[in-house]
């Protein structure tokens, strides 16, 4: 009996250590060599849980609850809607900030599978990568139900449009108070010393096909002996393709995935870059070091993509009064937040009024750029902002005092929207690792195609290699 | 008649408490790992598929099996590759591991040896375990990066070139992980390991200095094989920590469950993490071979320490009648 037990408690300690991974949680893997699946989620999801705060009353009868990943939204809240809400109806908003955009849509998705819950959202901020999710999920409320006319959306942008809309029934669900147009920011200073000129027409057509950056490229390359580099690596270039020079969606109708030409041009590309980029990945920390460097005892590169949030609030004190605003090759677009009312929305009057004076009406736009200096999706406020001016509160400022807003004006123009749920994951996870694997040189493109279709239908089983 | 009674005091069992003393660790044991155990398993027949918030579960029977090793149409087999690096990464953590434990763990026992500040010694090597893995991972990815400190001197000093980027290789970013965690885990395999030694009785090792006996044959012909049950505790306790292996390459240099560079330092735990959103089934056959695989090996180990054990104690009464 005895050897039985002792048997079966050595069986089950064997076990209990082995099910950690598989059960997540008991506390023996803590004590196991070279780490545990447990302990890491553990203190990963404490400081997750940590950073989401609710402002607001929650419990109160006629709450009115907001969802988003960061506070950009509460500026908006406290300088802009107090002017167009009456007092009672502010006081109803709850704005639950999730404090992390990696887990933001976990946190939604498993609050809108609870509808009961009183932090069940009636606005949600959705981004650009993932809304059309949403949009296709049927638990969002079409803007025509809550009351906003096709006419209130006349001064949108289209492409802003499309990104919120179902492109089969043409109902608009999510609407975005950013309009997001891509750019290059090109480093004045070092754009003197290596390319000869800071004339923001001279260095567009300096930049104005891919044969041009990779031939300037290899040139800063030359000149600097490796210290100054045109690009930080070719992962700054993802949005301008994944976002702008796609014809064709990520998979057609029959729900096989689709890699367009202008993906293998980007694959090309980043092999005839190699060596001539820092080869650094977005958001990194040796990324962002770059935008720093003096260029003569540490690292520098001289152009960086951007948008108007990007250079407004991404870009460091180096580069105020030293940046000059170009297309460069392809129009694109990058970032953005959609505002939209939930299916099970308690106050639609609200919604629509929150949605219309955040994202349709002129006046309160033009206030919300003076309280972020956010370059608005409405025509009509771009062009009152241009014509008045508008104070903003970032002290970013272009090289030779470029007009900013002028500059972005007509930048929405060209932008070709092909958007869907999955976009986010394939843009920024699964598509640098085709990049990386095919610039290194150790697969051909057939292979960095068929491993990047393999990869997404691993990702999204209902999606076909075809 | 009469004479019954004594006998039944005889029989009072005490042996009752102790199966009731031991009753909480087999609820605990039921409610948290077998039944999530069995469960997970049941999971794993099914395909989840959630699209736009929409789930859609079908039975597929042993179908995420087949597709996780490559064999379903038109499947890759994930799985087998995330395995190979896991396997990689531990090895190249486990084998210098255990080679430097065993070093500071006979150091620090041997008593000619004499080190002074033991205590601080064992506190020290042991510092690195008290740190939050996450903490360690990014502090080590600034460390190591392109433009971190290690680098530049390195670069600037001529030694390497200037495009060298431990991120952007395979090979270097899977050792650079391997050695994050033999410098997480050694200070725990010494401790482990000098309690082993200490447990070994004296007397030996001064029968074996009468015998003349140098430093390297004590170690080998008294340590080592005394050491044994200990040894493979440990190996048994770190191949299971390091098939789950999920936090420092996860944190280290990685985007979003995938291991850069290429894919190459991604380990099967970060798989399971990558696809329990989107496809619960597949993740949970994931967590079911990697149980199976962690019961053969724990096996295997426990059975090969056995064989050892029941042969050295054949050899050693077949010896003494030889003698």
């Amino acid at each position: 009996m005895k050897k039985v037990l002792a048997a079966l408690l050595s069986m089950m300690m064997l076990l209990s250590l082995a099910a950690c991974g598989n059960g997540g949680g008991a506390a023996p893997s803590a004590a196991v060599s070279s780490g545990s699946s447990a302990s890491a989620s553990a203190s990963a999801s404490a400081s997750a849980e940590d950073s989401t705060a609710v402002t607001g009353d929650p419990s109160a009868a006629n709450a009115f609850v907001i969802w988003a990943w960061n506070a950009d939204f509460t500026t908006i809240q406290e300088k802009v809607l107090p002017k167009y809400l009456s007092q009672a109806d502010m006081d109803r908003i709850v704005f639950v900030n999730v404090g992390n955009s990696d887990i933001y849509q976990d946190k939604i998705d498993a609050i809108l599978a609870d509808p009961g819950n009183e932090l069940y959202p009636d606005i949600m901020l959705l981004e650009v990568g993932y809304v059309q999710k949403y949009v296709q999920s049927g638990l969002l409320k079409n803007v025509a139900d809550l009351g906003i006319t096709a006419d209130d959306m006349s001064d949108m942008y289209d492409y802003n449009l499309n990104l919120g809309s179902d492109a089969a029934s043409g109902d608009t669900y999510a609407l975005f108070w950013q309009a997001t147009p891509g750019c290059w920011q090109i480093r004045a200073d070092l754009a003197q010393q290596y390319l000869g000129t800071t004339d923001p027409a001279a260095l567009q057509e300096m930049f104005s096909t891919w044969d041009k950056v990779v031939k300037v490229s290899a040139q800063v390359n030359d000149a600097s002996g490796g210290k100054v580099k045109l690009l930080s690596g070719t992962d700054d270039l993802k949005y301008v393709f994944c976002n702008g020079a796609r014809s064709q969606a990520w998979y057609n109708d029959k729900d096989n995935i689709v890699v367009d030409d202008a993906i293998k041009d980007y694959l090309e590309l980043s092999k005839q870059l190699k060596g001539l980029t820092f080869d650094t990945l977005m958001w990194k920390p040796d990324w962002a070091a770059l935008k720093d460097g003096d260029g003569v005892n540490t690292e520098a590169c001289i152009a960086f993509t951007g948008c108007p949030w990007y250079s407004y609030w991404c870009l460091t004190d180096t580069w105020t009064d030293n940046t000059v605003l170009i297309q460069g090759p392809q129009a694109f677009y990058w970032g953005g937040t959609g505002l939209a009312a939930t299916a099970e929305c308690s106050d639609t009057q609200l919604a629509r009024d929150i949605l219309y004076y955040v994202t349709c009406n002129a006046d309160s736009m033009v206030e919300i750029n003076t309280a972020n200096g956010d370059y608005v999706n409405n025509a009509k406020a771009i062009s009152d902002i241009q014509e008045h001016g508008s104070g903003t509160s970032s002290t970013f400022k272009c090289y030779n005092d470029q007009d900013i807003i002028g500059f972005f004006a007509d930048k929405c123009n060209g932008i070709h929207v092909l958007a869907v749920g999955e976009d986010q994951v394939i843009c920024e996870q699964l598509l640098p690792t085709a990049v990386s694997e095919y610039a290194s040189g150790s697969v051909d493109l057939d292979t960095a195609v068929s491993n990047f279709k393999s990869a997404i239908h691993d990702r999204y089983s209902y999606l076909n290699v075809g | 008649m009469k004479t019954t009674k004594p006998e039944k005091l005889k029989s009072v069992r005490y042996s009752k408490y102790g199966y009731w003393f031991i009753l909480p660790f087999f609820i605990v044991y039921t409610v948290f790992s077998l039944w999530p155990l069995i469960s997970t398993f049941y999971y794993s027949l099914f395909a989840y598929t959630t699209r736009n918030l929409k789930e859609t579960i079908t039975f597929t029977g042993l179908g995420n099996y087949l597709k996780l090793l490559g064999l379903a149409d038109g499947e890759k087999a994930y799985f087998l590759k995330y395995l190979g690096n896991t396997l990689r990464i531990w090895v190249f953590n486990f084998i210098p591991q255990i080679a430097l434990s065993l070093l500071a763990a006979a150091w620090l026992t041997d008593s000619r040896v004499r080190l002074r500040g033991k205590g601080a010694y064992k506190v020290l090597i042991y510092m690195p375990n008290i740190i939050t893995a996450a903490s360690i991972s990014l502090l080590f990815y600034a460390f190591l990066s392109q433009y971190g400190p290690l680098m530049s001197v390195l670069r600037n000093a001529g030694l390497i070139s200037q495009n060298s980027n431990i991120m952007s290789s395979t090979w270097e970013t899977s050792l650079a992980i391997s050695f994050i965690l033999l410098w997480m885990w050694y200070g725990n395999t010494t401790l482990l390991l000098i309690s082993g030694m200490m447990g070994i009785n004296a007397s030996l090792y001064e029968a074996a200095d009468l015998d003349g006996a140098s430093t390297w044959q004590k170690f080998t012909r008294i340590t080592l094989p005394l050491l044994k049950p200990i040894l493979v505790y440990v190996l048994v306790t770190s191949a299971i920590g390091g098939l789950q292996l999920y936090d420092i390459p996860a944190l280290f240099n990685a985007s979003g469950y995938i291991g850069l560079p290429d894919d190459t330092s991604t380990t099967v735990t970060m798989y399971i993490m990558r696809l329990h959103s989107t496809d619960t089934g597949r993740a949970a056959a994931v967590s079911i071979m990697l149980f199976l695989i962690t019961v053969l090996i724990s096996l295997f180990l426990f059975r090969a320490m056995r064989q050892s054990e029941s042969g050295r104690r054949r050899k050693k009464a077949e010896g003494g009648g030889q003698s």
